[in-house]
């Protein structure tokens, strides 16, 4: 079974991105202060969400 | 410095220096333990598959018996009430579906399906999750529902929590126990990605001859996928290298000009590209790999440890000695059936003939499972250490 398809089809993910920040930062709207710390820190959890993925196809 | 941290300083040097093809002060010891250890230890297989502080215990036990100089990992590299929260398919387990003395079983099968390749090429990581986990994961079949929910939320988190057992773990056979790790992280040549867990050997065979251009598509988008895997699992450390056991690469699953077309290219990038950032690769190579010595010593010097099980050890040594550590390859049929004196027989030779020169580490041929004899893996260790030492 397939869930939909990717709208993004032809734009590369690269290795570690689940959600890339690009697509995930205009939910923000205006950021008040850092955007760089809650960038980093989204960029962190994604990567722990990608490696988990891929931890059932690498075995 | 406390004698377990001079020892933990002599065991690193000795085990590096091994790596980088030089002579250390002794040949280093390097045993890859799985259920062995459980054995060992006197926990059933479901201990440890289900109880993730007896699985490090028996490693703690392990390395208060047995003089080796790195730290294997866990006997159980999978924990099985982890893969029941979300339902794996693929698994069995002690004392679930097998006796509790039964070794795991792996069911393999084509979870990812022909017509599945140009969404797994165009976005591998949105595939897992949308396509990939809903079949291999019972819980997350409906993907949606509330079980699929908390199958998510559940194996996230027990994944976490294993990680940081096993990392605190490393730290206490360091510091107790005075033992390095033998490795950091993990990744796989990209043939073997896909030809693995995701079409199975059955899939990959028939993919090589009615889609290879699919099938040399998803290796090659596989390979800084696999670089990254490596480096994320060793959290960017570059001491120790990256394991990488080596399946569907072993001769004759693929003859030598389907090796050359689908297997060795992308390995060799995915090598190269660790080799790029400072990192090793264990090349673990199972089974045997004679015929592609030749290309193997294309990569650069030291990029790899070569592990030879089944490989021919005097025609791998005239191949690859000298510019890259090699390491094996005490039969795990001897350790398993054999007397402990053929044992020491087989050690002392091995010793004489490939390590006299530097560049070696002794070790079984394959993972050391529960069928070893204790006094034979002693008998492995006794006959190193007394031939073993460099002049």
């Amino acid at each position: 079974m397939s869930l939909g398809k990717d709208k993004k089809q032809n734009t590369v993910v690269p290795p570690g991105v689940c959600l890339p920040w690009e697509e995930k930062r205009p939910d923000f709207g205006e950021i008040l202060g850092k955007e760089e710390i809650i960038k980093s820190e989204w960029e962190n959890l994604d990567a722990f969400a990608y490696i988990y993925l891929w931890w059932w196809v690498q075995r | 410095m406390t004698d377990t941290e001079r020892l933990y300083q002599e065991r690193l040097k000795r085990y590096l220096t091994a790596m980088d093809c030089g002579k250390p002060d002794r040949v280093p010891i390097r045993l890859f333990v799985s259920e062995f250890a459980a054995k060992s230890a006197g926990f059933t297989l479901q201990e440890i598959y289900y109880q993730v502080d007896k699985n490090i215990e028996a490693v703690n036990r392990f390395l208060e018996e047995y003089d080796v100089d790195v730290a294997p990992t866990t006997p159980s590299l999978w924990w099985a009430s982890l893969h029941d929260a979300v339902g794996a398919r693929y698994l069995k387990f002690a004392g679930r579906d097998l006796d509790e003395n039964k070794q795991f079983q792996f069911i393999e099968d084509a979870y990812m399906q022909p017509d599945d390749y140009d969404s797994f090429i165009a976005n591998p990581t949105k595939w897992i999750l949308t396509s990939f986990l809903p079949r291999i994961h019972k819980e997350f079949s409906e993907p949606g529902s509330y079980r699929a929910n908390l199958a998510l939320i559940k194996g996230a988190a027990a994944m976490a929590m294993y990680n940081g057992q096993t990392g605190q773990a490393a730290e206490v056979w360091a510091k107790k126990y005075g033992r390095p790790p033998g490795m950091t992280g993990m990744t796989k040549a990209p043939f073997d990605t896909l030809g693995d867990v995701l079409r199975g050997l059955n899939g990959i065979m028939m993919d090589i001859h009615l889609r290879p251009d699919k099938v040399l598509a998803a290796t090659e988008m596989l390979v800084e996928h696999n670089i990254y895997y490596a480096m994320a699992t060793s959290q960017g450390d570059t001491q120790f290298p990256a394991f990488m056991p080596l399946h569907r690469g072993s001769y004759p699953f693929l003859n030598p000009e389907q090796w050359d077309k689908f297997y060795w290219p992308t390995l060799k990038k995915v090598i190269e590209g660790l080799w790029a950032r400072g990192k090793r690769t264990l090349f673990y190579a199972e089974g045997n790999w004679t015929p592609y010595l030749e290309r193997i010593a294309e990569l650069p010097d030291k990029s790899i440890v070569f592990h030879v099980d089944m490989t021919d050890m005097a025609k791998a040594k005239k191949v690859l000695g000298g510019r890259f550590c090699l390491s094996g390859n005490v039969p795990n049929t001897l350790l398993a059936y054999g007397k402990p004196e053929e044992v020491r027989d087989y050690c002392k030779k091995l010793i004489d003939e490939y390590a006299a020169d530097g560049g070696f580490i002794i070790d079984a041929g394959g993972v050391i499972q529960a069928d070893a004899k204790e006094e034979n893996i002693r008998a492995l260790i006794e006959a190193a250490r007394e031939y073993g030492v460099y002049k």
